[in-house]
């Protein structure tokens, strides 16, 4: 009896293993899909000196991919691979026809219709067409604020004119960023959402160097947020452009004993102890 | 050292002679390859029904996708070996213990008696063998808490090292000498439940003291075999470099070229050579 039922269990356990990985599961899926990203990695590494019959190859196995698995969450990722690799090969017009296809699928997207027409923008902005891509990104903001892609672009724009030493630009831009973000701060004031806006209008006065515009935000924020929010961070933060940009060492240091006081047991806690000290020995 | 190239001696001549001394062994390796082979497929249906929960319990949702389940395949197949060894492991360790004491004494080879005896002394040698997995499990978590704790104090460096290599290189040598150690302290336990009839508590003891009186050869003869486990160490601590560089199943290879040299060469040595030296200094005993 214990034998036979030890051999059916062996048998059991091997069928098992037999089936094992023969399912068109998530798992075969991924896996599939991990090969697929490889090879398109190869071609991301070196675009110039990719054969454009391997570039053919590539898009027809994600289209392929997608075709065969249309419902899997990477079928959306495969789908802005191929408009990368077009990117990649300088094939702009395909990617743009890529990710118009991605646009008219899944229209009823914020998010991925907001992340699309970014990455539309991204295009004209790797040809050089920078109004165009502005055009795109300003898109953005307007239909798809509150989107994860639509609330971080206001903050990639002065970015691109600092990266192209465009100072009047740059400045122009975080003040329309700072306009905007203030906005949104207003509108949800009790919400992560309006927190995170502050930030976000602290950030743009600290890149034109405005210290003290960005002290005052932050001061706005300890006294919207105090209570109903964890603060550490803010108070560290400002710890440090008291004492690095403005040199103001009294301020710092109480900020510094502010939030050795409020939150005692911060990450920031131990970072905050050395900081005083060495304000202390100054 | 002489002594030891008479144990390597006798070791080596007893597989030559009696190859059915590797059998238990073979058994061993059998039962891990396909425990190795069900940690492969659990993130696949339909082990994965089983698996799922407890993985995505203990490690978390991400090892149950392709390929970070194989970031987690070292770990789960030390542990599914751990079990094998825990309970097939202790029946074999005392079937060779046996098999070789009729070898060293030039009696007839008897492999169902030897199992017999295996099957009588199963629950005290599976207690040595918790015992000791259990003390090297807390022992391995004990020194990185207590490092951690000394640098979180705010120490940059120990004994003039800094704590990144201790946290990482420190851990990995600790774990590894606290292993040999650990093994060399209870591997006589075995041979004295299977062969000498003592019970766990006092087997443990005479174990220990026996390691004592031959600390340097028991040390050489655990610890020469147990180098040739470095480079599989070394391996699955880069599991994540590995399967971003090559591809992801070379870590399942690197489990099976581990095991195959755990079970086939690394434990037949170390068992067979330090059984033959306690045989031996209790032939020298009796002479005296």
């Amino acid at each position: 009896m214990k034998k036979i039922f030890s051999q059916k269990l062996i048998l059991f356990l091997f069928a098992m293993m037999l089936f094992s990985g023969c399912a068109n599961d998530q798992y075969a899926i991924e896996k599939e899909y991990w090969w697929l990203k490889k090879q398109a990695n190869e071609i991301f590494k070196n675009p110039f000196s990719t054969p454009p019959r391997q570039v053919e190859v590539a898009v027809a196995k994600f289209n392929n991919f997608i075709r065969r698995h249309p419902t899997s969450p990477m079928a959306l990722d495969a789908e802005f691979t191929i408009a990368r690799i077009y990117q990649s090969k300088e094939q702009y017009a395909a990617a743009r026809e890529q990710l118009n296809t991605v646009l008219n699928k899944h229209a009823k997207s914020d998010q991925i219709c907001a992340e699309t027409i970014f990455l539309i923008g991204n295009t004209y902005e790797a040809e050089d067409k920078w109004p165009l891509a502005l055009e795109k990104y300003k898109a953005v903001i307007q239909k798809y604020p509150m989107t994860q892609r639509g609330f971080s672009i206001p903050m990639y724009i002065p970015a691109y004119y600092k990266s192209k030493f465009q100072p009047e630009k740059m400045v122009a831009a975080y003040q329309e960023a700072i306009d905007h973000y203030r906005n949104i701060a207003h509108r949800f004031t009790n919400s992560p959402i309006g927190y995170q806006a502050y930030n976000l209008v602290a950030d743009c006065y600290i890149g034109m160097n405005d210290w003290p515009n960005a002290i005052s935000t932050y001061n706005t924020m300890l006294f919207k947020y105090k209570g109903k929010l964890p603060l550490d961070t803010l108070q560290m933060t400002m710890a440090m452009i008291y004492s690095r940009e403005m040199q103001d060492t009294a301020n710092a240091k109480i900020k510094l004993q502010e939030l050795l006081k409020e939150y005692p047991h911060s990450r920031f806690a131990s970072q905050a102890k050395k900081f005083l000290k060495e304000l202390e020995k100054k | 050292m002489s002594s030891i190239g008479k144990i390597y001696s006798f070791t080596f001549s007893s597989l030559k002679s009696r190859p059915l001394i590797f059998v238990p062994f073979l058994f061993l390796a059998v039962i891990e390859l396909i425990s190795l082979c069900v940690v492969y497929f659990s993130p696949q249906l339909p082990l994965r029904l089983f698996f799922g929960p407890i993985i995505r319990t203990f490690w978390g949702e991400q090892f149950l996708h392709y390929p970070a389940n194989f970031a987690l395949l070292p770990k789960l197949a030390s542990l599914s070996q751990k079990a094998d060894y825990l309970f097939f492991g202790s029946l074999m360790s005392s079937v060779v213990v046996v098999m070789v004491s009729q070898f060293f004494r030039k009696e007839k080879m008897n492999f169902k008696s030897a199992v017999r005896t295996g099957f009588k002394k199963y629950f005290h040698v599976f207690a040595v063998i918790l015992l000791v997995t259990v003390l090297f499990q807390y022992s391995m978590k004990a020194f990185p808490f207590v490092l951690y704790k000394y640098f979180s104090a705010g120490h940059a460096k120990l004994l003039f090292i800094p704590a990144s290599l201790w946290l990482s290189l420190g851990v990995i040598v600790f774990n590894f000498i606290l292993g040999i150690l650990l093994q060399c302290a209870f591997i006589y336990s075995i041979p004295f439940i299977v062969l000498e009839n003592l019970k766990f508590g006092k087997a443990i003891v005479r174990s220990m003291v026996l390691f004592k009186r031959l600390f340097l050869p028991t040390l050489i003869l655990t610890t020469l075999p147990a180098l040739l486990y470095i480079p599989i160490i070394i391996l699955d601590l880069n599991a994540v470099f590995l399967i971003d560089t090559l591809f992801p199943e070379f870590i399942f290879l690197v489990a099976i070229i581990g095991l195959g040299l755990n079970v086939l060469l690394i434990d037949p040595l170390i068992t067979l050579a330090t059984t033959f030296l306690f045989l031996e200094s209790g032939k020298n005993s009796l002479n005296r």
